[in-house]
């Protein structure tokens, strides 16, 4: 069977998983670790309770490690506690994109990695550490976002009134040094449509006024031989070639020339 | 940097922040008497942990008297290009992964391609020159910002199993990391944990093949959820369609039938007609007298149906025939008044076949009947139209003529009684001045006479013309009233039951003996027995010691007696013998 990009590789399927959920204060410690050892599992199968007693405890030197969110020492000693499913069948897949196209708009591979078998959430054993975290955390929490400021000067509007604008200027200044348009000799008008009519097929009036820099009445009269106008919904109000002057070739030719 | 530039302003950030310490003080407390409360639980719980706590600087300790506390190390494992999600089923969905062979799974795509910019040439052949400028100021312009959509917020289609395999619809559920964070933890190896964080979550669900009702739909139906539909009533209507169908064909044949019947009676009711115009004849204002004739007349027509319904059952049509005035707002009552004799003629013959229809089934024939009588009614007036315009003519006639001759009321009803009377005699158009020879005419009449006095003396009863219609109307339609109920009384109780007894008593006694309900004898036992199949016991029963006179021991006698006569078939229903006798 040929591998298509939507397939699921069903390979891990049978792989037995944990989703276990954390307290964002152990994740951000375990996410400042690159790829190592954040702590140690014991796992304690006792003979008469139905599930394994698991104890995770966090490492040492993490512990102690800043995770840069405000909260310093984590408490150290953590209960597993194994949940089962309830009956509610879960799975976890994976998407593996390719290194040159991470964050593309492409899935990347798929593939099966197993079925939740337990639950487990992550407990904090309650001890000095873990009040301490506590407090810290009400306190953060605590903090207004907002807080007032006193501004030794007054906030005022930027924006004044101006009489004549700096780009009104500016184009009237171009319009004055460009003088009035003058009638060119109507072949040399007909070429430069033509050439403009190779890269596009509709134009605006407006456009090919300012491409070609002839007065509009003039060039009005120029079009009429050449152009038709089109009055209809798709490319209303543009002026494109009568049909006997078109050779579009697909865009190919126009490719090439642009 | 703090304000102190308005003084109301820092007293509320003062006591704000009073109060922020007050929470604060509360938190406290509260996360002390929690951390007591937490000891408390340690204590309970403390041998066993601390036990586990306490193996890994012991060996074997006090309780891995059995098997030791096994130790694994986690690695995290953080890989930017593989990101782990969770799929999620329905709790008891049966969905069994472990069993999954074959799986195909992709974003679905289908909403984005809607929000697709249509494609148009940026050069050449269908391109526009600057319209691309255009439409970015365009949107500029007028505020649109087009919102995009991810593609990693995009359901997934998964495929189980192939083709006809099963399918879902995976949705994310976003705020999953937000709160706390999943880690995924596989064992690998040897005493290692590798947790790997989880990206995001999907529930997925059964892709929803079936049409369900929109939302506009379902509100419909939810709002039928209370009605009780009346199962009775529909069932009547289905039926009553059935039998219009039915009844369509022998209508047509009956139609023919009753004109011939129209044809005989011709002469009689025209007559009766003319009659009433020459009546009004002295009438200032015709078109009422009309409507108030129509009242009298429809009591006329109802004497004359008791006679004519022993003739022929479809006579009453015939007696439809009427002036053009008659049909203004009269004819539900007409015919209203037709339908119950109709209907219970049919009730009649019904009776007397046998077939001892019962409830929404006797209702049904009759509103059947009636529908069929209203459609022969009408058909019958159109007919009788025709010929009354003809008859009109000479009426009007002498009307002119006897205005002037008629003077009193007791005149009116004398001069009636003549002129019908010479009617039938034959002496049309001439009647207003020879009155007596019409008299003595009308003598001779034979049938027509006996029934044009009576209508003409109900005629005469009536209030003077200028007494208002409504009056004389209300009047009339009392007297209906009157003489339908009576009618009922006598027809309703007396002859039907009797007929019915009748037949009944006929077929149960092929040899006439006189057969007594209560008294225990051959014929009462046989008329039980064929009835329907009974046991002997529901048979003795029937024979209550208290009605016949006889105690139990005489009564088992008398019928065993009369069993064995009989000799009645022996039926076994429901493990019970059933005697009955074949009729």
């Amino acid at each position: 069977m040929a591998k298509k990009s939507s397939d699921l590789d069903c390979k891990g399927s049978s792989n037995n998983l944990w989703l276990v959920k954390v307290p964002k204060y152990m994740s951000n410690k375990w996410m400042t670790v690159e790829d190592g050892e954040v702590g140690t599992l014991k796992i304690n199968r006792r003979p008469g309770a139905p599930k394994p007693e698991v104890i995770f405890s966090l490492k040492e030197e993490l512990a102690q490690k800043d995770d840069g969110k405000g909260s310093s020492e984590a408490p150290r000693e953590h209960k597993f506690v194994l949940s089962g499913t309830a009956g509610q069948p879960m799975g976890v897949f994976s998407q593996t994109s390719a290194a040159d196209e991470a964050g593309s708009s492409s899935n990347g591979a798929l593939s099966l990695e197993g079925k939740v078998a337990h639950r487990v959430d992550c407990r904090p054993v309650g001890g000095e550490n873990y009040m301490k975290l506590k407090k810290l955390q009400v306190l953060d929490a605590m903090t207004p976002m907002r807080t007032t400021m006193q501004l030794h000067r007054a906030v005022t509007n930027n924006y004044k009134p101006v009489s004549n604008h700096a780009n009104n200027l500016e184009v009237e200044r171009r319009k004055k040094e460009d003088g009035k348009r003058s009638r060119a000799d109507p072949e040399k008008v007909q070429e430069m449509l033509f050439s403009a009519f190779e890269k596009h097929q509709y134009y605006n009036i407006k456009d090919l006024v300012e491409i070609t820099k002839q007065p509009i009445q003039y060039l009005k009269e120029v079009l009429k031989e050449i152009a038709t106008y089109n009055l209809k919904a798709p490319h209303k109000n543009t002026w494109e070639l009568k049909p006997e002057y078109r050779h579009y070739k697909g865009g190919e030719t126009l490719m090439e020339q642009s | 940097m703090f304000t102190s530039s308005c003084t109301s302003g820092s007293i509320d950030i003062w006591k704000f922040g009073a109060t922020l310490r007050h929470q604060c003080f509360d938190k406290y407390i509260f996360s002390e008497s929690y951390k007591q409360t937490n000891k408390q639980n340690n204590k309970r719980q403390g041998g066993a942990r601390m036990a586990a706590q306490s193996q890994p600087s012991g060996s074997g300790g006090l309780q891995g008297g059995l098997q030791g506390p096994e130790e694994f190390t986690v690695k995290i494992q953080k890989n930017p290009l593989k990101k782990y999600n969770v799929m999620r089923f329905a709790a008891n969905s049966k969905v069994d992964m472990s069993a999954w062979k074959e799986a195909n799974m992709e974003r679905e795509t289908s909403t984005m391609d809607i929000y697709k910019d249509e494609t148009m040439p940026e050069y050449g052949e269908g391109s526009e020159y600057g319209r691309k400028w255009r439409e970015q100021a365009r949107q500029k312009k007028y505020g649109i910002n087009k919102t995009k959509l991810k593609l990693e917020d995009q359901p997934w289609l998964l495929k189980v199993g192939g083709k006809g395999g099963k399918r879902f619809v995976g949705r994310k559920e976003g705020g999953i990391n937000e709160a706390s964070s999943y880690f995924v933890f596989r064992q690998t190896g040897n005493k290692t944990f590798e947790a790997c964080p989880v990206e995001s979550w999907y529930n997925f669900t059964p892709q929803i093949k079936y049409k369900y009702l929109n939302e506009e739909e379902a509100e419909a139906e939810f709002e039928k959820r209370h009605k009780v539909l009346n199962y009775f009533n529909i069932m009547m209507k289905k039926r009553l369609e059935n039998k219009d169908e039915a009844e369509t064909e022998g209508e047509t044949e009956k139609n023919v039938s009753a004109r011939d019947d129209l044809k005989v009676r011709e002469g009689d009711e025209s007559d009766s007609d003319l009659g009433g115009f020459s009546d009004d004849s002295d009438n200032e204002a015709e078109g009422k007298k009309e409507k108030a004739k129509t009242a009298k007349k429809k009591k006329d027509t109802k004497g004359q149906k008791k006679k004519k319904k022993k003739q022929k059952g479809s006579d009453d049509e015939a007696l439809e025939d009427s002036d053009e005035g008659d049909y203004d707002g009269r004819e539900v009552d007409y015919m209203s008044d037709e339908d119950e004799s109709a209907s219970e003629e049919e009730v009649d013959k019904s009776k007397v076949d046998g077939t001892d229809l019962k409830g929404v089934d006797q209702e049904m024939e009759m509103s059947s009947s009636e529908e069929e009588e209203e459609g022969e009614g009408e058909k019958e007036g159109e007919a009788a139209e025709g010929e009354k315009t003809t008859e009109d003519k000479p009426a009007k006639k002498e009307e002119s003529d006897s205005s002037s001759s008629e003077d009193s009321d007791v005149d009116l009803e004398s001069s009636a009684l003549f002129m019908q009377d010479k009617k039938e005699g034959k002496l049309k158009g001439k009647q207003g001045r020879s009155k007596k020879s019409g008299k003595a005419g009308g003598k001779t009449g034979s049938k027509g006479t006996s029934r044009s006095g009576s209508s003409s003396s109900s005629r005469a009863s009536t209030p003077a013309p200028d007494g208002g219609i409504g009056s004389t109307l209300a009047a009339a339609a009392k007297k209906l009233e009157q003489q339908k109920g009576t009618k009922r009384a006598a027809e309703g109780d007396s002859p039907l039951p009797k007929k019915a007894r009748h037949s009944r008593s006929h077929d149960g006694s092929g040899s006439g003996t006189p057969t007594s309900e209560l008294g225990l004898t051959e014929e009462s036992v046989r008329r039980y027995l064929m009835r329907k199949p009974m046991t002997a016991k529901d048979l003795l029963k029937k024979f209550p010691t208290g009605k016949t006179g006889l105690n139990r021991d005489q009564t088992v006698a008398k019928v065993t007696e009369i069993l064995k006569k009989l000799n009645p078939e022996k039926k076994t229903i429901n493990g019970k013998i059933h005697l009955w006798l074949k009729s």
